[in-house]
């Protein structure tokens, strides 16, 4: 594979991540804006471990439990708000994180970090299909049961003993914890962070892949995520068009399948036709 | 004998509104009580209270004996209150098995939840809980279908599979008939007249005068929040103020001067309470999620 | 020198009062989080200034400009409010970056990245009041706002279209069975919430001598936080929550550094949401009746 290829792989990977992120809220019913924010979080962190002298693995799982600590803690307050509440909460919080690293001059400030060492493409693929293989199980479980059933009627599944508040602080944990995955493998992919690189735009994207992929299954993300960062470089010779394009077909997809575009009936025709055909 | 529920001078109003007015109601244990009155009489607003949605402005509400108003909506199932829903609460992106299977919420430890897949060996007692409650409620053919976009009937016994695997010691049904035609009726009415627990206790809201008779040994007539009548369920069926309530005082003369009461009644609640209901149901769920 | 800096914050706070009350009147009337709002203050800035710089005459611009913004926002519309009534309310959001994303990267091709000098007829007149220096075009944009604001909050307030807005507020449904045209009430709010962006898309290019394809989205972050700030749906609210925001802003920027602005306009929103978790000053209906 060529060098570009790699590059353009290793991006898709962090978008993913980024994508399950937002899922796991979202899942929840609750949209979390605050995703470029635990990003920046897990970028600092493992840069910061890493330039101190860690291992790279230890300096990932460090800035993954930064992220998922500060996204406990986060939680509590932030999920006592609701819809619109919630989401201006979490983007407020990630403003605050990236205003306070671009204030600090330790962490580089404006001109960003360096981050001592590097990390190629292929260990990033096994991590984020990790991650995949991760979020298919949860989904899979009681607890993804629960999720679905906090996002289509959470008092309706409050009546039958879910813990709401828990189910969704754990979820947002656990997104919390991802996006930290996503930052700190960002930053040693490229071995350079800069403040400035996680703003809203970040978050948004994270949050659009999830959407335009589906709720429904835990593949959605995948699926979202993977379309629209390939698409776009497919459609490279249109270069400057392609977002235009892009928001385009967002506001026409939103239209014709709201649900995104994989969702669990989709994948019942698949399997129930095949056989007939 | 103690009573399972007791409801003791319960009052709950709505801004200015009282909707209920210190109720008492008692279910004796493994009894069948039904609940009657007309729209808007507050029966929905009862099995509220009694769910823990609402909590009473005054009175109070004792289940075994124990005030039960401190316990949050979320852990009154574990105290074996099961309920189903008048208006219909699906999850619409579940199956019909996985809606069912929430039910078993509270039976399931934490660590399973998070680390047992559904389908996974290890949740073989929970499924066949589940599909014995589907099979029970005859929802076999439909279990792995999305619940959305079932036909009514079917998600009211939906909705009764997930109440049975609560495992509840106290059954609260909202008009679980409701919707359903004469032959899904009577199956119904057999399966809960023969497949219910003896020693199970049930709260059911029905309109259908036919049904609540079979299977209730005991009703409870309210309106505007009140109760107006309580005893054997052809007795309340056919008690003045229970007539008056549903047919207006007017009527309530002429008929009694006719000395036909009880089959007006009959004839004229059944057919008419399924249609305004789906009318008001929206406007009542809304109140629900602002509270 | 304070004196010069509480005035310049009071004439940005201007600004991000229209677009936070441009935010409140699609989030107090339909609860949706319009995200094309910055798209739509981008329009009013841009295309006044294309038209200037084509040598249409100022009035001609402005009335360009608007025309523009109003179509966009009820393109908008068209393709979010059908969905505003479902269930899901991230559907509607998603459209409406759909049109943020696709407006915004429009204007990126035909105007390129670098943000564009705005041939401003009135440029930089000014005059002098002791030591203070008076921008003429800024103080003259500021009584404007508020000025609008106050339009908004009449119509609100003391209209039919009005009370036909607090009726959808409270219930689509119900203001329909009362003879409120729902769709044409709609479309009002988005096309008066798209305008009120667009003339402060107009008034920043007036106030700061350049507009860019993004200089939505700073003011827009600014105008939500000065909506929540004041709570949500209230129109004086949001004024006042976008002065404080916009003299915070520029205190800092003079005193500090300007990267210290976003710790505290963010911090001080996300302690305030921790805090009243349904906005300063409670829940969405209660502002609708207020208005
Ligand atoms: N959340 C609420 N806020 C305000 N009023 C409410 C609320 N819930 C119920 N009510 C009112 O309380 C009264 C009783 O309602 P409830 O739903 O309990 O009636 P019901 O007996 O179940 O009627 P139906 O036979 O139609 O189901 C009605 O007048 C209703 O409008
Ligand atoms: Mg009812």
């Amino acid at each position: 594979m060529s060098g570009y290829a790699l590059q353009i792989g290793a991006i898709l990977c962090v978008h993913v991540i980024a994508a399950y992120a937002a899922y796991m809220t979202l899942a929840a019913g609750q949209l979390n804006l605050g995703i470029a924010g635990f990003m920046a979080l897990g970028a600092y962190g493992s840069a910061v471990l890493s330039n101190a002298g860690w291992a790279m693995p230890q300096s990932i799982a460090g800035a993954v439990l930064l992220a998922s600590l500060v996204g406990l803690c986060v939680s509590y307050p932030v999920l006592r708000a609701r819809g619109i509440y919630l989401t201006i909460a979490t983007l407020a919080f990630s403003e605050v994180v990236v205003a306070l690293i671009l204030n600090m001059e330790s962490l580089g400030a404006a001109s960003g970090l360096v981050v001592v060492g590097h990390l190629g493409f292929w260990p990033i693929l096994w991590v984020t299909l990790g991650v995949v293989a991760l979020v298919v199980f949860l989904a899979s479980t009681r607890f993804g049961l629960c999720l679905t059933a906090i996002r289509n009627d959470a008092q309706g599944a409050a009546v039958f003993g879910v813990r709401t508040r828990r189910i969704e602080v754990t979820a947002f944990t656990i997104g919390a914890a991802l996006a930290g995955l996503a930052g700190a493998l960002y930053a040693h992919h490229f071995s350079y962070v800069e403040a400035q690189r996680f703003n809203v735009l970040l978050s948004t994207y994270a949050v659009l892949y999830t959407l335009l992929g589906g709720l429904q299954t835990p593949l959605g993300p995948l699926v979202g995520a993977a379309l629209f960062t390939l698409a776009p470089e497919l459609l490279r010779g249109t270069d400057e068009w392609r977002y235009v394009t892009f928001g385009a077909v967002i506001v026409v997809l939103m239209l014709l399948r709201s649900e995104g575009l994989f969702t669990r009936s989709f994948i019942h025709n698949l399997m129930h036709r095949r056989p007939a055909t | 004998m103690k009573p399972k529920l007791f409801l003791h001078g319960v009052t709950l109003a709505f801004g200015g509104l009282t909707v209920i007015d210190s109720l008492d109601i008692q279910v004796m244990p493994g009894s069948r009580t039904g609940l009657i009155g007309p729209n808007g009489a507050g029966k929905t607003t009862v099995f509220n209270l009694i769910s823990g949605v609402y909590r009473p402005n005054a009175g109070e509400i004792l289940l075994d004996d124990e005030a039960i108003d401190a316990v949050p909506l979320d852990r009154r199932v574990r105290l074996g209150i099961g309920r189903t829903f008048q208006n219909l609460r699906m999850m619409k992106h579940l199956t019909v098995l996985e809606n069912i299977m929430l039910g078993q919420h509270t039976h399931v430890g934490l660590w399973q939840r998070m680390l047992v897949p559904l389908n996974s060996p290890f949740n073989r007692a929970g499924l066949t809980e589940t599909r014995a409650a589907a099979q029970l409620m005859g929802l076999s053919a439909h279990a792995d279908l999305l619940a959305d976009g079932l036909p009514y009937g079917v998600q009211k016994r939906i909705e009764i599979a997930r109440a049975l695997v609560t495992r509840p010691r106290l059954l609260l049904l909202d008009e679980p008939a409701a919707g359903l035609n004469s032959s899904e009726r009577d199956e119904l009415l057999s399966i809960l007249l023969t497949q219910l627990p003896k020693e199970m206790s049930v709260l059911i809201v029905e309109h259908d005068v036919a049904f609540v008779s079979s299977l209730c040994d005991h009703v409870v007539a309210l309106n505007f929040g009140r109760k107006i009548a309580e005893g054997r369920a052809e007795a309340v069926c056919s008690h003045p103020a229970v007539i008056e309530a549903y047919l207006g005082k007017d009527d309530d003369a002429a008929d009694a001067d006719a000395g036909v009461p009880a089959p007006a009644l009959d004839e004229t609640i059944v057919p008419q309470e399924s249609d305004q209901k789906s009318e008001r149901a929206p406007g009542a769920e809304r109140g629900t999620h602002a509270a | 020198m304070f004196a010069q800096q509480l005035m310049n914050g009071l004439m940005l706070g201007g600004i991000y009062a229209l677009v936070a009350v441009s935010f409140t009147l699609t989030i107090g009337i339909l609860n949706f989080l319009n995200f094309s709002i910055p798209a739509l203050f981008m329009l009013g800035g841009v295309v006044s200034c294309a038209l200037l710089a084509a040598g249409v005459p100022a009035v001609g611009a402005a009335a360009g400009a608007l025309a523009a913004t109003g179509l966009a926002s009820l393109l908008v519309e068209r393709c979010t409010f059908r969905w505003l009534s479902t269930s899901d309310p991230h559907i509607p959001l998603v459209s409406s970056l759909g049109f943020l994303i696709f407006f915004e990267n429009l204007v990126l091709v035909y105007f390129g990245s670098d943000a564009v000098g705005y041939p401003s007829p009135f440029a930089r007149a000014s005059v002098k009041v002791s030591d203070l220096t008076v921008s003429l075009p800024q103080t003259g944009g500021f009584l404007l706002a508020l000025v609008l604001v106050a339009l908004c909050y009449v119509l609100l307030k003391y209209t039919k279209l009005g009370r036909g807005l607090r009726s959808i507020a409270e219930s689509p449904a119900i203001a329909e069975m009362l003879g409120v045209k729902v769709g044409w009430t709609v479309s009002s709010v988005y096309l008066v919430s798209g305008l009120l962006a667009g003339i402060g898309g107009i008034l920043f290019g007036i106030s700061y001598l350049q507009v860019s394809w993004d200089m939505g989205s700073e003011v827009a972050l600014k105008g939500v936080s000065a909506m929540v700030l004041g709570g949500m749906g209230n129109v004086w609210g949001a004024v006042l929550g976008a002065l404080i925001i916009a003299v915070i802003e520029v205190m800092t920027i003079a005193y500090l550094n300007s990267e210290a602005v976003n710790v505290f306009v963010y911090g001080l929103l996300l302690v305030i949401i921790a805090f009243c978790p349904r906005g300063l000053l409670g829940d969405r209906v209660k502002m609708a009746e207020r208005m």
